[in-house]
């Protein structure tokens, strides 16, 4: 555990460390502010969203409150908060006030364990992965809370979806994680990041020939963690008019909707952390500078780097339709699975033969770089494959 | 079906004549749509002899009328068959049926064609027909504790329901 | 309780389940109005299905009964009030049918221009509104985008959006003049290469193709038997166009082809084959109103036979013209009078609607929200 600023407030003040005050301290100078940045990051996403998929639909947005609708999620906020907190008649109401709490909850603490920077951490736990995925799958329970409580067959519908969805895409999530964990040798996120220093070809997705493979599965099923798009089908708004919080309304509304969206930044930051270098910005020049600047270069590099792998999944929300129960459950037990365990494997195989060498790092960065190409023009000729398949009369402008 | 081989209508009623003598009430091939009226209660067999041998697989419309005029020269109800087929756009027949107002009822034809299902509930729902042997015969279109059937002529449009006014003048 | 059901599972040798009565609508997103579908489910596989309809109903009928012919043609609008102008169009017909009365050459070839952008848009929104039952939200914005053009143009030439109220007997309301002929040429050159848009933000989308093909399968003998028409029996093989198999208006006059469904990503008939379907005929509805500006001659606009108040000769007809969703029939029956005696309107849509509970026995009930929305129904025109 590092040496934290509660205990160097308390040693200030001379009170006992790990008692009552150390508690209060705790709260003060560490669950406050991140109380505060989960708010943030759940405004700062909500309002990229709106406007991510504004600009992917030709529209522009909120563009009223504030300098391009900067505040518009504020306004809203405050309109949520005003409105009427309203629970159905025949409603489980203990469970239905508790299942928001709940959902927030399981993001919230998940918090505590994704390293800003190299000091800005509140529990650099030994067992950080093991931590966040434990606490990530609590959400389900607090979803199908809400879904149970809510006496609505549509959130039930939702809730059931949900947990068959979350629980079955655990698997291959934590497989991915433990890729991560294999190639660092420590399951503390500070540790994983620090275990990627050097240049950008020592981050670990150019790690091995697998590593992007792993990544690859861990972006598809922290999409399906988060019950995002195409995975959305516990709030598949036009199926089941909004799935679980379908009787939600309000501030309650309000709280899944932060969830959600702290949820993303959540196993954005971690797919940072384990795949493209954490707080490290790839410039040993820069991540050596350390001290108080150097850390803050880093939060920001962190955040920047985790709110990048947000709008790609916003991106990818705004672009698909959604997929079916059978589909979603075929995709992660017949696909994710075996090939996460094969690969799995086969960097545990690397790792114990292949030393790590820049090199290599370089080699992976030109082979991606070139398998992307290819993939482009493979993609593109599938696709006049199939427009001649499906014999749309071509049309001369 | 080319235009030679396809019957036309004097032959489909003469051949509806043929196959059920006296439940062919009348027919008229000058009007714009050319008809056969028919019996009430025979409509379903001459509707399978259509679509079976005549090849008449689809009912275009199915539409009851009430022929009560202002002047009351008629107090009957009526359906009108309009009978098409598929692909072949041309092939066309119309049937049509005259039924006493106080007890109007014929033969159901959604045996024959299941689209009739809809129609004939919507008949009766709008105008009171009973179909006889019609699966489901309910209100489609008005709610189901409605009273009277609103396309009759002599309807009076009801000044409450549930307690909400009628307030058209 | 847990005696009970340990005594069922040994008696059953599994868990005994309970089916789950659904009532989708008349309030939900995804059933395009107040229409509403009872499913009893099993888990997530749809046993049967019931369709409600009714909430629409304002009896349409009658108030043709009540109003003369010419004050009917506003309430035609209301029909099917996604594709307004083949409503006017066919009521406008009907009416004709029995009045012995030449339209003029301009007036049909007006009429042909404005049925068919109408169809464009009917038929962008229903792509748009299918790619959102889907999931997929982004389609509808784009569809949207073009719907807005066409209707701009039609808002341009008849001062309505919606309810043009412009089609009428023996003729059209206003004449179209050459800026309006030139926007709809304009708009036919840009129209083209937005449909290769949707189709590869849409429908070649792999989780696009997985989700409607092989989904609610219609087979032709059924599609026929329910009285389905328009994309949905095209969707299954059948090709029947009554502007092609029995051309009203001038239709006669021009080359386009009728896109059936082929099975192409799965088997005939499916939900694909039916969006497909409408996809194809975007294109053709293009080529005809192409071939409509270049052969329009000048003339006049409306016949001067037609006073205020039309008389139809006594008699009745039923006259079919091919909407959006399929044939839509007007019975006419005429005493002389200048207030039709009883206006039947039989509504594709009715028809097509119809056959949801077969499509639907054994679909999932994400499958359920696929099929609704491949029928393309209209609330206004199925409730009259």
């Amino acid at each position: 555990m590092t040496y934290t600023i509660v205990n160097h407030v308390l040693d200030y003040f001379e009170l006992e460390q790990g008692g009552l005050w150390s508690l209060i301290g705790a709260i003060a100078v560490w669950a406050a502010p991140i109380t505060g940045f989960v708010a943030i990051v759940g405004l700062v996403s909500i309002w990229l969203e709106r406007k991510i998929s504004a600009h992917i639909q030709c529209r522009l947005g909120p563009m009223e409150v504030g300098p391009h609708g900067l505040l518009q999620t504020l306004a809203d906020g405050i309109k949520l908060l005003g409105k009427e907190d309203l629970v159905p008649k025949n409603a489980d109401r203990a469970l239905f006030a508790l299942a928001p709490m709940m959902v927030f909850a399981a993001t919230f603490v998940s918090f505590a364990c994704i390293p800003f920077s190299e000091k800005a951490i509140i529990a650099d736990l030994d067992i950080g992965i093991f931590f966040i995925a434990a606490v990530g799958s609590l959400e389900a329970i607090g979803v199908v809370m809400a879904g149970w409580s809510s006496n609505n067959k549509w959130s039930l519908f939702g809730a059931v979806r949900a947990a068959t969805q979350v629980v079955s895409y655990e698997i291959p999530l934590s497989l991915a994680l433990l890729a991560g964990v294999l190639c660092a040798g420590s399951m503390s996120l500070v540790d994983i990041s620090q275990a990627q220093g050097g240049w950008i070809w020592s981050w670990f997705i150019f790690r091995n020939p697998f590593m992007w493979i792993m990544f690859l599965i861990y972006f598809i099923a922290s999409l399906a963690e988060c019950q995002r798009a195409p995975f959305d089908l516990p709030e598949a708004e036009s199926e089941l008019v909004s799935g679980f919080h379908t009787e939600y309304s309000g501030m309650r509304f309000a709280i899944f909707f932060l969830a959600e969206y702290g949820k993303m930044y959540v196993v954005s930051a971690v797919g940072v952390v384990l795949f493209f270098g954490g707080w490290l910005s790839g410039i040993p020049a820069i991540d050596g500078i350390g001290g108080i600047t150097g850390n803050l270069i880093g939060a920001g590099v962190m955040i920047t780097k985790s709110f990048l792998l947000v709008c790609v999944q916003m991106w990818i929300r705004w672009t698909l339709p959604r997929i079916r129960l059978d589909q979603v459950m075929d995709l992660c037990l017949k696909y994710l699975l075996p090939i996460s365990l094969v690969c799995l494997m086969l960097i545990a195989v690397w790792q114990g033969l292949m030393p790590t060498f820049d090199e290599f790092g370089i080699a992976m960065i030109a082979a991606m770089a070139l398998g992307f190409m290819q993939m482009r023009r493979i993609y593109r000729k599938a696709i006049e494959a199939s427009k001649t398949r499906l014999s749309l009369p071509t049309m001369k402008v | 079906m080319s235009d030679a081989s396809r019957p036309g209508p004097a032959e489909i009623a003469k051949r509806l004549q043929d196959e059920f003598g006296d439940k062919i009430v009348a027919v008229d091939l000058e009007a714009v749509d050319p008809f056969c009226q028919v019996d009430p209660m025979a409509v379903d067999e001459i509707a399978t002899f259509l679509r079976d041998r005549l090849g008449f697989n689809y009912l275009r419309c199915l539409s009851s009328v009430d022929y009560l005029d202002k002047k009351k020269t008629s107090e009957e109800l009526g359906v009108v068959y309009h009978l098409g087929a598929i692909p072949d756009a041309r092939h066309l027949f119309c049937l049509k049926v005259r039924l006493p107002r106080d007890e109007p009822t014929v033969k159901t034809v959604s045996a024959v064609w299941p689209t009739a299902d809809w129609h004939e509930r919507e008949a009766w729902d709008l105008m009171g027909i009973v179909f006889e042997g019609h699966p489901n015969l309910t209100r489609i279109l008005c709610a189901e504790d409605w009273e009277g059937h609103p396309l009759r002529k002599d309807y009076v449009s009801p000044d409450t329901y549930h307690g909400i006014k009628n307030n058209v003048v | 309780m847990t005696e009970i059901s340990t005594r069922e599972i040994d008696q059953h040798g599994d868990v005994k389940t309970e089916e789950m009565l659904l009532n989708m609508g008349p309030q939900h997103p995804s059933t395009h109005g107040v229409f509403r579908v009872v499913i009893r489910t099993d888990g997530e596989i749809v046993i049967d299905a019931e369709s409600h309809i009714g909430y629409l109903h304002r009896c349409f009928e009658k108030i043709c009964e009540n109003v003369n012919y010419t004050k009917a043609t506003p309430y035609t609008d209301r029909l099917d009030y996604l594709m307004a102008m083949g409503n006017n169009l066919g009521y406008a017909l009907a009416v004709e049918k029995l009045m012995d009365v030449e339209v003029p050459e301009r007036a049909e070839y007006i009429r042909v221009i404005v049925t068919e952008l109408s169809r464009i848009a009917s038929h962008l929104l229903a792509i748009g509104t299918y790619g959102m039952d889907i999931g997929a939200i982004t389609p509808f914005l784009y569809c949207f985008r073009d719907r807005e053009k066409i209707l701009f143009i039609l808002e341009t030439i008849c001062g309505q959006r919606l309810n043009y109220n412009y089609v009428r007997i023996g003729g059209v309301a206003y004449d179209m003049d050459a800026a309006m002929l030139t926007m709809v040429r304009e708009f036919c050159d840009y129209f083209l290469p937005r449909v290769m848009e949707y189709n590869d933000l849409l429908t070649y989308n792999g989780i696009f193709i997985e989700r409607t093909a092989n989904v609610g399968v219609l087979t032709p003998e059924r599609a026929i038997a329910f009285g389905c028409t328009g994309p949905v029996l095209r969707g299954s093989g059948v090709a029947r166009d009554l502007r092609k198999d029995a051309p009203y208006s001038v239709y006669g006059r021009f080359d386009f082809e009728v896109p059936v469904g082929s099975g192409e990503a799965g088997t005939t008939g499916d939900c694909f084959d039916r969006y497909m379907v409408r996809m194809r005929e975007m294109i053709e509805s293009v080529k005809i109103i192409r071939q409509a500006l270049d052969q329009i001659a000048d003339g006049p606009y409306k016949t001067d036979k037609i006073k205020s108040k039309p008389k139809p000769n006594k008699g009745d007809a039923y006259t079919a013209v091919e909407n959006a969703r399929g044939e839509l029939g007007f019975y006419l029956v005429s005493d002389g009078s200048d207030t039709a005696f009883r206006l039947k309107c039989r509504s594709p849509a009715f028809s097509n609607v119809s056959v949801l509970h077969e499509l639907c026995r054994g679909a999932m009930v994400a499958d359920v929200v696929a099929i609704i929305g491949s029928l393309d129904i209209v609330m206004g025109e199925i409730d009259r």
